[in-house]
């Protein structure tokens, strides 16, 4: 079964890019534009992995991570933050919230690919 | 003897007592610190010599001869050779404010609140029995001086309000509570009691010598002729001898010497009199050999008047021979005597006794316990008061429970062997405490499991086989010989004394040095640790040494600190401090990391380390700017607990408004860089935005040469517009970075109003025709020429018509230019019929990079910073710009130029004051 990849981003363009990129690599992907559709999409569809950015109108990317973690059926499930925000404050607080990797934007797409895919490979061996 | 006169001397003597205490700390209060002596110092060490020294030694010295030194030798032996311990635990005690044996440790370690308690637990368990010993011996003796035939077990069965013994204890801790159940604060607080104490010890050494010289030189001849009649009776003669012939002697003598030297720095009254009580380290000097000189006399005549009780008496218990010998012989004067130094023994220990377990108590279980209550709840009651409660009720608790105890369970054990099975626990407490003032690896985890097991071997060999001889306890089943509770593992030639110390104790040290080798410190212990190991060093650069991380606001502080001791002691103590520091405390809003360590110092001192680590950490805030509900909550509070006095008052108010001036400069200093930095992440969060979607997107085209055609010619457009929408947001920062800079000055033509909006609109025609938008323009002008910057002022109307285009709906828009000539300006005004903007947005939207987001319209295209460009723009102008709107109606951006402007250039010049507002 592919893995379940939750991308939430309110930039449509850099949503489309990154579906078309996990898509091609063998992700089951699901989009959601801001953190409200996020919510619902992670308890619809319980993903195995979730690409988050953090600045989006009303519920922002650390209330989704907080609220992510503090599922009981979601626990295994890695936090990628993708944020264009890059102090090391930002940075603290997002790996704080219970989130795995923190990559700031503009990113490569071969570097982010990779280090999901690497973050995936670790619950599987687990 | 009629009981009456001997309740009359048992009143005035507690009067004296009560007479001297009022009088000792009456001199303390008029500043008369002559009280404060080496000799006092020395004297109250001697509240060692309990009921127990007193009758107790003369019936063990009738039994077992000079067996009985070894309480004494230990104590002997500490006070001039262990002096550098004492004066350490003094000057640790002194620097952290500790005021009680309990606290001493719990600090030691991290300030653990479990450590504190299980301590505690272990002094109630131990002390309260003694207490308890010393009840009974003041009951016994009242009896024997009142009846015939006293009868010892009589004291069980009278009932309680029949019972002498429950009035003294009742007076007692009258005494105690008034007396002892102070805060410590203030140096010298309890020197009424210090004194009572030294004056107590005094007393029992002159009824003891008394006792002693009448026997030997009223009754014998002196020492050769008492001696001699003994050493005739071959059944006394042994006596004579130390009786170390045997290996199991030996044993005996050492150990219990072991026990009394622990005993001795361990048991909480002896804590109380030596280490928190002391008032300056030099007194040890003195005390050094002064003490050891009192224990040598009042042993001086015990073995002589045992002997004579021997040779004399028959039939009494050889406890009471120091009654019973005046008594017998008709010197009814010199039994009273000896009475009230028996009953000084007794009540001397009671009442530091209880002083120091109920400070225990109030700062390990009742304090604590009160913090979860919100203190803003109560302010018009301070926590002084609180804290005395807790201190006058525990007083209460622990003499009411050594009085049941008397009553109800010490029949059933004999008096030494409360009092050495008491040593015996006290003395578990050694090893933590000890070594852990030289070993700095010694901690919590290996101080918990010393206990533990101390604790239960101590119950395993000397309170288990106690309790199956009396039949309180009985097992169906033999205990294994190894594991025999009074020859453990084969141990043999040990009294059973001797036996359970050395196996509690030697497990107890094993496993402190085992558990902390093998386990890691706590940050806060290893600090501790370091504070006690290097007191001698630490102590001057104490305050500045410890970590506390964060900072606090100094009122916060001052309130918790007026909280629990006064407002008055507060005050004078910030004095004290800002005096030292050369600081003025009412110009510091916030509290350094020194400043917090004095507070809990000072808290130290009232609820102990534990409870004030607890309230001072509740203080301590992360670095966060303080939100004005909090302000005005401790303003709130802080009127409540303004005292009456008018004077107080006014500085207080004057305290408080400099604070809140400062308060509100601070915020807006803060403000200011929060908005510098919030502009600079913005602008760099807003670039890297369109990057991602640009480097995303080229590297899926680039990697990608499979795509669909259709796919990847989208993929490209959408590039060339997010790096379109890079472009105008560079221009536009750019933009205006040159206007707040004044790089940009406006060039000042004739323009006509027309032309403008003409052009605007033909640069968003197609956006227009895009959303198939309606616009209707109208022109209530003259001629409508102007003076003005003509693009610029292209450029607002244009940033307005955008704005309208993006909040407008898909086919329905309509949009509506109105332009007005009214008192020499001209007014444009740009209405759309979007979703409108709501009140509370309506200045912030001409902030940099506001956007207004909401559900419906999810990501406003632009940039963000079209509106503050217009704004900036026609503020140069001299013009304004504003919005009415309603949600759901429609937005209306309305702004007016003057037709005339004044000769001068002004662009620059003006443009600061703008920024400046």
């Amino acid at each position: 079964m592919n893995t379940k990849i939750l991308i939430v981003d309110d930039e449509p363009n850099i949503l489309m890019a990154l579906d078309f990129l996990f898509r091609k690599s063998g992700f089951h992907v699901f989009v959601a534009r801001d953190g409200e559709e996020a919510l619902a999409l992670l308890q619809q569809e319980k993903p195995q992995v979730m690409l988050l950015d953090i600045m989006m109108p009303d519920i922002d990317g650390y209330q989704v991570c907080q609220y992510a973690r503090r599922q009981e059926k979601l626990r295994d499930m890695k936090i990628v933050f993708l944020s264009a925000k890059s102090q090391t404050d930002d940075i603290k607080k997002g790996i704080s919230l219970g989130a795995d990797r923190y990559i700031t934007k503009p990113f490569s797409t071969k570097a982010l690919l990779k280090e999901v895919q690497e973050l995936v490979s670790d619950v599987a061996s687990c | 003897m009629s009981s009456l006169v001997v309740l009359v001397v048992v009143v005035l003597y507690l009067g004296l007592l009560f007479g001297v205490a009022y009088w000792a700390d009456y001199q303390v209060r008029k500043g008369r610190n002559w009280l404060m002596n080496p000799y006092i110092y020395a004297l109250s060490t001697g509240v060692y010599c309990s009921a127990w020294t007193f009758y107790g030694s003369v019936g063990l010295a009738s039994q077992s001869g000079l067996g009985y030194l070894t309480t004494y030798l230990g104590p002997l032996l500490v006070a001039p050779l262990g002096w550098f311990l004492i004066r350490k635990m003094i000057r640790i005690a002194r620097v952290k404010s500790i005021n009680s044996l309990a606290d001493f440790v719990a600090a030691r370690y991290g300030k653990s609140i479990l450590l504190g308690r299980v301590i505690t637990l272990i002094c109630i368990i131990s002390i309260v029995p003694y207490i308890s010993l010393q009840i009974k011996a003041i009951t016994y003796s009242i009896s024997i001086l009142t009846e015939e035939t006293p009868d010892i077990s009589a004291l069980y069965t009278t009932s309680v309000l029949g019972d002498v013994g429950f009035y003294v204890t009742l007076l007692l801790a009258i005494f105690s509570i008034l007396f002892g159940g102070r805060n410590l604060r203030t140096r010298g607080k309890h020197q009424g009691m210090m004194t009572v104490i030294a004056f107590e010890s005094l007393i029992k050494l002159v009824a003891f010598l008394a006792v002693g010289g009448f026997v030997c030189f009223s009754f014998y001849d002196g020492f050769a002729d008492l001696f001699g009649q003994v050493q005739a009776r071959p059944d006394l003669a042994p006596l004579l001898t130390l009786g170390l012939d045997e290996l199991s002697a030996q044993y005996t003598w050492i150990w219990r010497t072991i026990l009394a030297m622990l005993a001795f720095l361990m048991l909480p009254r002896q804590f109380q009199v030596m280490v928190i009580e002391n008032e300056n380290e030099n007194h040890l000097g003195k005390s050094s050999w002064l003490f050891p000189l009192y224990l040598l006399a009042i042993n001086f005549f015990v073995l002589p008047i045992a002997l004579a009780g021997n040779l004399l008496l028959d039939g009494v218990e050889p406890d009471m021979y120091v009654l019973y010998l005046p008594l017998r012989q008709g010197e009814p004067v010199l039994a009273l005597l000896a009475f009230i130094g028996g009953f000084s023994a007794a009540t001397g220990m009671i009442i530091v006794s209880t002083v120091a377990l109920s400070t225990m108590i109030s700062n390990n279980f009742l304090t604590p316990s009160m913090i979860p209550i919100d203190i803003k709840t109560d302010v018009n009651r301070s926590a002084v008061s609180y804290v005395s409660v807790f201190r006058r009720l525990s007083i209460l608790v622990v003499l009411l429970l050594a009085y049941s105890y008397y009553k109800f369970v010490s029949q059933y054990f004999s008096l030494v062997s409360i009092g050495l099975t008491a040593f015996v626990a006290i003395a578990q407490l050694a090893p933590a405490t000890l070594i852990g003032l030289y070993w700095k690896k010694g901690n919590f985890w290996g101080t918990l499991t010393g206990l533990a097991f101390g604790l239960g071997l101590w119950f395993y060999t000397l309170i288990l086989p106690a309790l199956l001889q009396t039949g309180a306890l009985q097992f169906s089943f033999v205990i294994p010989f190894p594991l025999h509770p009074e020859q453990l593992f084969g141990l043999q030639h040990f009294d059973k004394i001797s036996h359970a110390l050395f196996w509690s104790l030697t497990i107890n040290a094993f496993l402190y040095v085992l558990v902390s080798s093998m386990t890691r410190s706590s940050v806060s212990e290893q600090n501790q640790a370091e504070i006690f190991v290097d007191i001698l060093n630490y102590e001057r650069t104490y305050e500045q040494s410890v970590a506390w991380n964060g900072t606090a606001y100094v009122g916060d502080l001052e309130r918790l600190v007026e909280f629990f001791v006064g407002q008055d002691a507060a005050r004078e103590a910030f004095q004290r401090y800002g005096q030292r520091k050369g600081i003025n405390l009412k110009k510091a809003k916030m509290a350094d990391a020194e400043f917090i360590t004095y507070v809990e110092i000072l808290l130290t001192g009232v609820i102990g380390a534990a409870s004030a680590r607890i309230m001072v950490s509740s203080m301590i805030q992360e670095n966060e700017a303080m939100r004005i509900e909090d302000v005005m909550a401790i303003l709130q509070e802080s009127k409540t607990l303004i005292s009456d006095n008018k004077e107080l008052k006014k500085k207080t108010q004057e305290l408080r408004q400099a604070g809140e001036k400062l308060f509100f400069l601070n915020q807006k200093l803060r403000e200011q860089s929060r908005i510098r930095n919030d502009f600079v992440s913005t602008v760099t969060h807003e670039l890297r935005t369109p990057l991602t979607s640009i480097r995303a997107l080229s590297e899926i085209v680039a990697q990608n040469e499979d795509m669909e055609p259709e796919e990847r010619t989208y993929f490209v457009q959408q590039i060339v517009v997010e790096t379109e929408r890079l472009t105008h947001l560079i221009n536009e920062i750019l933009d205006l970075e040159r206007f707040e800079s004044g790089k940009i000055t406006l060039n000042y033509q004739p323009t006509r109003i027309r032309d403008v909006i003409e052009e605007a609109l033909r640069s968003a025609q197609p956006l227009l025709e895009n959303k198939k938008i309606i616009l209707s323009k109208f022109f209530q002008v003259r001629d409508g020429l102007l003076e003005a910057d003509r693009d610029r002022l292209v450029q607002v109307t244009l940033n307005l018509l955008s704005n309208a285009i993006k909040h407008t709906p898909e086919e329905s828009g309509i949009i509506r230019i109105n332009t007005q000539e009214i008192n020499q300006r001209i007014q444009i005004s740009v209405e759309d019929n979007g979703v409108g903007i709501g009140p509370e947005n309506h200045q912030v939207i001409f902030e940099k990079f506001h956007q207004v987001r909401d559900k419906d319209n999810r990501k406003p295209q632009g940039t963000g910073l079209g509106l503050s460009i217009a704004r900036t723009i026609v503020e140069l102008h001299r013009g304004e710009i504003w919005v009415e709107s309603d949600p759901g109606k429609g937005a209306k951006f309305i702004f007016w130029v003057p037709i005339h402007q004044p000769h001068e250039n002004p662009s620059t010049h003006e443009y600061e004051n703008i920024d400046r507002r």
